[in-house]
């Protein structure tokens, strides 16, 4: 498929003279370097492994919504590698507050949000859920990495030394959280288990029977209630999507996990 | 850092862009003032919210939050 975005690249044709992996770039990369207007080729490239690892493993169609953070700008961040038009409807982010951008990623400050205009209800699967985010920063606070406002989607790397999780249902799961860094993921694959991934590792594993799916839109860092504030750690990756078995998503933070390192980032 | 703001200036930030992407989020501390964050202001490159610029900056005061349950 070639996108007629007049960049001068095509699938077969990088037209940067890049490197990686030497092959032709994906038409989801061509078409996000269209509208973010992104020519590094270290990070077309590392785009490129990425999707192509995704579809390598079948993965690429469990993603509604991929962001990857590249670019160092609020407009390159906004965008969703899986459908990169300026649109709600596309799930382009809307970032509240003060976030600094960088090549690293988007870093809150305490009073930051971003809505992904992703509703659940609409877009995901009951009984066929994940979330996921990649924090770079280390601390402790009283604030959920990923949020559906009526609660029902909820991924906390470390909310005052704990990890939540619910997906799809309304009853908090938690273990002692050790840190915030790297990727966090909730998944359900099921309609009685709920599961916690840390970096590649299963480290929470609870039957909770799934009841309904979030009305309300998804939001990174957290939103603000009785008890939570926002974020003020640095995002460099997240996702939402369908479920996964426990070999698909070590692959997936494989996948991820390559990526950050080839833009020298990794936690 | 933030800057204290009334709630008449709160309310003409909401749903603003300040540097053509992002949105002002204005919060309220402990004693229910409304705030902006330094960050917001050093951005923000809205020629009709440049009075953002001459607020004065002090220390947030965040809410008290209560345990999850």
């Amino acid at each position: 498929m070639m996108f007629g975005y007049g960049m001068g690249i095509s699938p077969t044709n990088r037209g940067f003279g890049g490197g990686g992996g030497g092959g032709a770039y994906t038409a989801r990369t061509i078409a996000f370097a269209a509208e973010t207007s992104i020519v590094d080729t270290t990070i077309l490239d590392a785009l490129n492994t990425l999707d192509q690892g995704l579809i390598d493993n079948s993965l690429d169609s469990k993603m509604v919504a991929l962001y990857p953070f590249v670019g160092g700008t609020a407009t390159t961040h906004k965008y969703n590698f899986f459908d990169p038009r300026d649109l709600d409807v596309a799930f382009r982010l809307a970032f509240f507050g003060g976030w600094t951008h960088s090549a690293t990623g988007i870093q809150g400050n305490g009073f930051t949000y971003a809505d992904t205009f992703l509703t659940p209800s609409t877009s995901l699967s009951l009984d066929n859920t994940h979330a996921s985010i990649y924090s770079r920063t280390d601390n402790t606070r009283n604030t959920f990495d990923v949020w559906a406002n009526d609660g029902k989607l909820v991924l906390g790397l470390n909310f005052s030394g704990t990890e939540y999780m619910r997906v799809n249902q309304l009853t908090y799961s938690t273990k002692v959280a050790t840190n915030s860094l790297g990727l966090g993921l909730v998944n359900r694959e099921n309609s009685t288990t709920e599961k916690l991934y840390r970096n590649g590792t299963l480290t929470l594993t609870s039957a909770r029977t799934s009841s309904s799916l979030s009305s309300s839109t998804v939001s990174l860092g957290g939103q603000n209630g009785a008890g939570i504030s926002w974020t003020d750690r640095e995002y460099s990756f997240a996702s939402l999507g369908q479920g996964m078995t426990d070999s698909e998503e070590t692959i997936f933070y494989n996948l991820i996990q390559d990526f950050q390192t080839s833009l020298s980032r990794q936690v | 850092m933030i800057a204290i703001i009334t709630i008449e200036q709160k309310d003409s930030l909401i749903g603003q862009r300040f540097d053509g992407v992002q949105f002002f989020n204005p919060v309220q501390d402990i004693d229910n003032n409304w705030a902006i964050s330094i960050e917001e202001i050093n951005q923000c490159i809205n020629v009709d919210f440049q009075w953002v610029k001459d607020l004065t900056l002090s220390i947030f005061n965040p809410p008290l939050t209560e345990p999850l349950i």
